[in-house]
């Protein structure tokens, strides 16, 4: 899974005569010939190169250019840097101008570009901070601050300036420059197993690093009483200036010798010299526990392209490499300078939760983790694991949803890292995942359903609002189970959200699990969908209860009462069509309707003959008489009073819905049964009758009703 | 060849018999029936041996096993099963449910007989008019009815079908028949209102969707890890939460866990030094240490399900108990003292945890019912939720009036007029339909059915409605608000009726 050299280019070894130089604040490597004068190359590992000559007086110690690249810097006495101003064309004869350190006995030990036209030295007692100016050809110093360092790094994505202090040189003084000012950071003081054979800790143990979005200093550690045990410390520093730096993490080795240390893609390696091998730490697998083993150890690998530059088999591991961060090997013999590549993907680690979980930190492996989540899923990982891949999902996905904070006041030093890409997996994704797994054959379906409803489980307790159509897709997984039961049971605990479309679905679910339908309306009647709850009733032929329904909500228009009719003519028998017909037709009143309805209102008039109604309007007075001389409640000195019907065809036709086929249609009428058990039917209207809700409302409506029922006495 | 389970149905109900005898609420079944019987007409078909056909004989007790009786009881039911048959055609049949049924009136009894296993089995059973009109019991057919044919599924419960059985071993059958049928009708009490037997369901704990998926992933992980665990259950204190098993199993299982098996682990709970952490088995051995087979002493249950293709399958049922919660674990596979340890292991981290949370969401939800001034009962035969305030749970403590303070007693009238009103006055092949009607003595009943649920309220004299008009509007303004859930139920919308928390009422 590392590859070395996917961009590497070869540059003139060092030899007597030529020097070859790291510029870390470009990323560059620089060969120097002659001091200078036989020429100066910097070069990147993309193969940009930029040459320029320079006169030859004296040896050169460090070469640098700016990161705009428009003024190098090379120092060559102890005490001053010469600026060389890069010009476009002309570079045989660079103008050169010189910066004398300003304290009398300073040294200088590094420079190091902070902007692009200022450059701090770091002298032997102090920091001097110089403002560069191409165009004036000057350079002028802004700040100066007495410290005594024995070496220093910087890490220039957060302008972070380390100097190394104390008697073991293993107390860390941290700067931020910024805005021309030093900000001390709180010092702290490195372990680095200090011993008699080793009592100053140097710069080559010391990294510093930005990993999942903190600022690390890792610093190795050899053992104290036997040299078989060393580890690499991880010191975090604080956001806060104010709060010294903690050891954090402490990455076991377990190996002894040579070490080189990159960090890439918040991975630290750690290459091991003598046993040619690397280890690999992700701290992000566990950010609460603070010892790491290596999760993996393994070996570079050189690419094409390097085995192009260096000949067939490039020697790996040499121990002529040097190495700097990010992920940057030089050979200073052989000539090569390459970069070290990552590729998770190809990572060989047996349990797949670890897997995922490594993948999940990476940057860029979207498609990867998905295909892998996938596969795993499709093996019926166990649920348990699934379930721990697609929380620490869900929280990336949260978290980098999350703005990251600016400082407000751009003119207060801050401790800036690198931003941290995290995998965002959206509810997208997965709908299309599931979707993809349940169309590849032999897949239980039941566990895809118990995979997706932990994924809803763990968006729901994160209160993340669940795509509707990742409901979808799990009612549709649930029927292929044809798990109804727990169907049913999810919507009746509100586990799915209502909307419409998840309402027709459930509607549609009829024919496989009735149950279903009466959940499907229900979801219409929450989503106030009272056009859709009529157009499914009369699609079950349930013409009187859409009528009911309409009624209940007051939009029995026009266009609705065609809608039943149709449905009534189309699916009920004449009684049916009968009862139907006439309620409209009452609804309706005078209005003019169209021609459609005239057709209905002729055929109404032929679905009884006259003799017919009559007949029917005795039989249905004495059937109700009967009706409510119930074995139960009434005794048999029971006096029935009934209104005598009204005069009227209206209210005598419409009477007929109580022929036989529907004899429980007379019965929903509202009785009021008094304290001599007599009983009075208070309303014998003919909509009463079939609408008996309807009915009541009207009865409260009208004003004539309120009054004491007239009465006749059979008795 | 089968273990008892009955031994689980012991003596669990010692606690409440006084509470019981208050009148109004519940009747002890055995104070109101004649006899029961389970016959098998075929055994009897040779002359001289009629009174092989009678497997089980339940009649009062202290009378003596009258042979002579028995042979006349069960001929003459079978005679009239076999009349009426042969006098009506095959579509006119009656069915309650699955099981075709024939109601026999006299002057002093009401009969019920169902035939069960395509006729092979006879059952009936004979309400005392007298008696049931000493205890102030209202005989309504349905009601005789479903509690006959809930007798029967109790029993091939545990037993599986009858048929199975008998062909097996008939002596032991009806030693079975004895021992199970003599216990569950000395134990069994019925509602003074009837509905409340005749609509068969159960009480769901309301809870909110993601405390739901949670014990829904748990209930996964339980069935990935032990894949002999075929069906589960999973209850809170004494309502459900979840099922697999078949529909038409629930309500009778429903009824043995909270009826007799819980109630027996709730007494041993209360005795001090007991609480375990993690939780405990109800059923099965109590010592898991070791690796002895299982013997039927202490075997946890059989129970006979309807597996998908109307089949029985035979489970053990384990059940494990931690805090409030209650998981059942139907295993089909034999049971091991490894087995349950594993299991052990797992559901005792788990479910602690779980049962807390539970209860959390439960107490933050905060009682979705306010205090009533009024009955009701609401059924809804799809999902079989059924919730009433007659009662919370008949058999934990016998009559909590926790949400029926003042409330007047229902008096016997009302009972009947809501039977009557239901049975007469509501279709019920439709799905919706209503009807108010008012009693005597100045109580309302008000019966909605909407979209197959059904809802029926009973209004005290001291809502003090003085006309139809009047009910509706204090129907709308009191009663729905009263009860919110139940408001959006009758209007075609159950919000969260069955489960979930109240909702804002619909403007």
């Amino acid at each position: 899974m590392l590859t070395l050299g996917d961009e590497s280019i070869s540059f003139e070894a060092s030899s007597s005569l030529s020097d070859n130089f790291y510029d870390n604040t470009n990323c560059k490597v620089c060969t120097v010939r002659g001091n200078g004068s036989m020429g100066v190359t910097f070069k990147g590992l993309k193969g940009d190169s930029c040459n320029l000559r320079i006169k030859d007086v004296g040896k050169i110690k460090i070469a640098k250019i700016s990161p705009s690249g428009r003024v190098a810097s090379v120092q060559r006495n102890e005490n001053a840097v010469d600026f060389i101003v890069l010009e476009s064309g002309d570079r045989e004869n660079c103008i050169e101008f010189t910066q004398v350190v300003s304290s009398r006995s300073g040294l200088i030990r590094q420079v190091e570009w902070i902007t692009s036209n200022q450059i701090v030295f770091i002298t032997n007692n102090g920091l001097e901070l110089y403002d560069v100016n191409e165009e004036k050809r000057n350079s002028k110093l802004v700040k100066t601050l007495n410290v005594a360092s024995d070496w220093s790094t910087c890490y220039h994505p957060s302008r972070l300036l380390l100097l190394a202090t104390g008697v073991n040189a293993a107390t860390m003084q941290p700067f931020i420059i910024h805005h021309g000012q030093f900000t001390r950071l709180k010092p702290f003081a490195v372990d680095f197993g200090c011993s008699n054979s080793k009592k100053k800790l140097l710069e080559r143990d010391v990294t510093v690093s930005s990993i999942y979005g903190s600022i690390y200093v890792l610093a190795l550690r050899y053992s104290t009483r036997d040299s078989s045990t060393s580890d690499l410390l991880m010191y975090k520093l604080s956001a806060d200036v104010n709060q010294p730096a903690k050891l954090t993490y402490t990455l076991v080795l377990g190996l002894t010798g040579m070490f080189g240390i990159h960090v890439i893609d918040n991975l630290v390696i750690v290459h091991h010299q003598l046993s040619r091998s690397s280890l690999i730490f992700d701290i992000g697998l566990d950010l609460n526990n603070s010892a790491h083993q290596p999760f993996l150890t393994t070996s570079l690998v050189a690419s094409s392209r390097l085995c192009s530059i260096a000949g067939q088999s490039p020697s790996l591991y040499t121990p002529s490499w040097v190495m700097f961060t990010p992920n940057v090997v030089i050979d200073p013999f052989m000539g090569i300078f390459a970069s070290l590549k990552v590729n998770p993907e190809k990572a060989i680690i047996e349990d797949t939760v670890l897997r995922l979980r490594f993948l999940m930190n990476r940057t860029n492996q979207k498609i990867t983790v998905l295909n892998e989540l996938s596969t795993a899923i499709r093996d019926r990982l166990k649920l348990r694991l699934i379930q721990q891949v697609l929380e620490i999902m869900v929280e990336k996905n949260a978290v980098s949803k999350i703005p990251i904070l600016r400082p407000s006041d751009p003119t207060r030093s801050q401790l800036l890292c690198e931003d941290l890409q995290l995998l965002s997996i959206e509810q997208d994704d997965m709908v299309h995942l599931f979707v993809n797994i349940k169309e590849h054959p032999n897949i239980s379906y039941s566990h895809l359903a118990s995979v997706m409803l932990a994924y809803i489980s763990i968006l729901k307790v994160r209160e993340i609002t669940v795509q509707p159509y990742l409901y979808e897709v799990l009612v549709n997984t649930l029927v292929l189970a044809g798990d109804f039961l727990k169907l049913h049971q999810l919507i009746n605990y509100k586990v799915v959200s209502d909307s419409k479309p998840m309402a027709y679905l459930l509607v549609s679910l009829e024919a496989k699990y009735s149950p279903l339908f009466q959940s499907g309306v229900d979801m219409l009647v929450r989503e106030g969908a009272t056009d859709e709850i009529v157009e499914v009733l009369l699609a079950k032929g349930n013409v009187t209860d859409a009528l009911r329904y309409l009624e209940n909500h007051g939009s029995l228009d026009r266009a609705n009462a065609l809608k039943a009719l149709d449905a009534i003519w189309q699916y009920g028998d004449r009684v049916h069509k009968y009862g139907i017909f006439a309620h409209c037709a009452e609804k309706k009143g005078k209005q003019v309707w169209n021609e459609q309805y005239e057709k209905f209102s002729a055929d109404f008039k032929r679905l009884y003959s006259e003799e017919e109604i009559i007949d029917a309007e005795k039989e249905v007075a004495f059937s109700k008489m009967r009706k409510f001389i119930s074995p139960g409640a009434a005794s048999s000195r029971s006096r029935l009073v009934q209104e005598p019907p009204r005069p009227g065809a209206a209210s005598s036709r419409s009477r007929l819905v109580q022929e036989p086929p529907r004899p429980g249609a007379a019965s929903s009428c509202p009785l009021i049964l008094d304290t001599n058990t007599r009983y009075e039917i208070v309303k014998n209207d003919s909509s009463l009758i079939l609408f008996p809700v309807i009915a009541q409302f009207r009865q409260l409506q009208d004003p004539r009703l309120t009054r004491e029922p007239r009465v006749a006495n059979v008795e | 060849m089968l273990q008892s389970p009955l031994r689980y149905l012991s003596s669990s109900y010692g606690n409440y018999t006084a509470a019981t005898t208050h009148r109004g609420a519940l009747c002890l079944i055995s104070d109101l029936i004649d006899y029961f019987f389970v016959a098998h007409p075929l055994s009897g078909r040779r002359e001289g041996e009629e009174h092989k056909r009678v497997m089980y004989f339940y009649t009062q007790p202290g009378t003596p096993p009258d042979k002579t009786r028995q042979t006349e009881v069960t001929g003459f039911a079978e005679a009239i099963v076999n009349f009426m048959n042969d006098f009506s055609d095959k579509e006119n049949q009656n069915f309650e449910g699955d099981f075709p049924y024939r109601d026999v009136m006299t002057d002093k009894t009401a009969q019920v007989y169902v035939q069960v296993e395509h006729g092979e089995f006879l059952l009936g059973i004979s309400f005392d008019k007298q008696a049931s009109k000493n205890f102030e019991y209202t005989i309504f057919m349905p009601t005789l009815r479903s509690v006959l044919i809930e007798a029967y599924k109790m029993f091939k419960l545990f037993f599986g079908p009858m048929e199975d059985f008998r062909r097996a071993d008939e002596t032991l059958f009806q030693q079975r028949l004895d021992y199970f049928f003599g216990r569950y009708f000395s134990q069994l009490r019925l509602f003074n209102m009837p509905l409340l037997n005749h609509f068969i369901g159960v009480d769901f704990q309301p809870l909110n969707g993601t405390p739901f998926l949670t014990i829904e992933t748990l209930l996964a992980e339980v069935k990935e890890d032990f894949p002999a665990v075929s069906k589960m259950l999973f209850l809170y204190q004494d309502k459900l939460l979840y099922y697999s098993v078949s529909k038409a199993d629930l309500p009778s299982l429903y009824r043995y866990l909270t009826e007799n098996l819980l109630p027996m682990s709730l007494r041993a709970e209360l005795e001090p030094n007991t609480r375990v952490p993690g939780g405990k088995w109800l059923t099965g051995p109590t010592d898991l240490q070791n690796d002895l087979p299982i013997t039927l002493d202490c075997s946890p249950p059989t129970v006979f399900l309807t597996a998908a293709d109307e089949s029985y399958e035979e489970h053990k049922l384990l059940v494990y108990r931690s805090l409030n919660a209650t998981i059942c674990l139907f295993v089909n596979t034999e049971v091991t003292r490894l087995m349950m340890r594993n299991m052990d292991g797992f559901l005792g981290a788990e479910l602690p945890k779980l049962a807390s949370m539970i209860g959390e969401s439960i107490s933050t939800e905060n009682s979705e019912l306010r205090v009533s001034d009024f009955h009701y009962i609401y059924y809804n035969p799809s999902s079989l939720s059924l919730r009433t305030s007659f009662h919370q749970s008949p058999l934990v403590g016998g009559i909590t009036s926790k949400n029926t303070p003042q409330l007047p007693a229902v008096p016997q009238s009302v009972h009947n007029i809501v039977c009557e009103t239901y049975d007469r006055l509501l279709e019920a092949s439709e799905d919706f339909g209503e009807c108010i009607v008012k009693e005597s003595r100045d109580w309302w009943i008000v019966i909605k059915k909407v979209n197959e649920r059904i809802l029926v309220l009973l209004l005290p004299p001291t809502f003090n409605i003085p006309s139809l008009q009047e009910a509706h509007s204090r129907i709308e303004n009191h009663v729905f608000i009263s009860l919110p859930k139940l408001k959006t139920a009758v209007y075609f919308s159950v919000m969260l009726t069955e489960y979930g928390k109240p909702l804002p009422l619909p403007s």
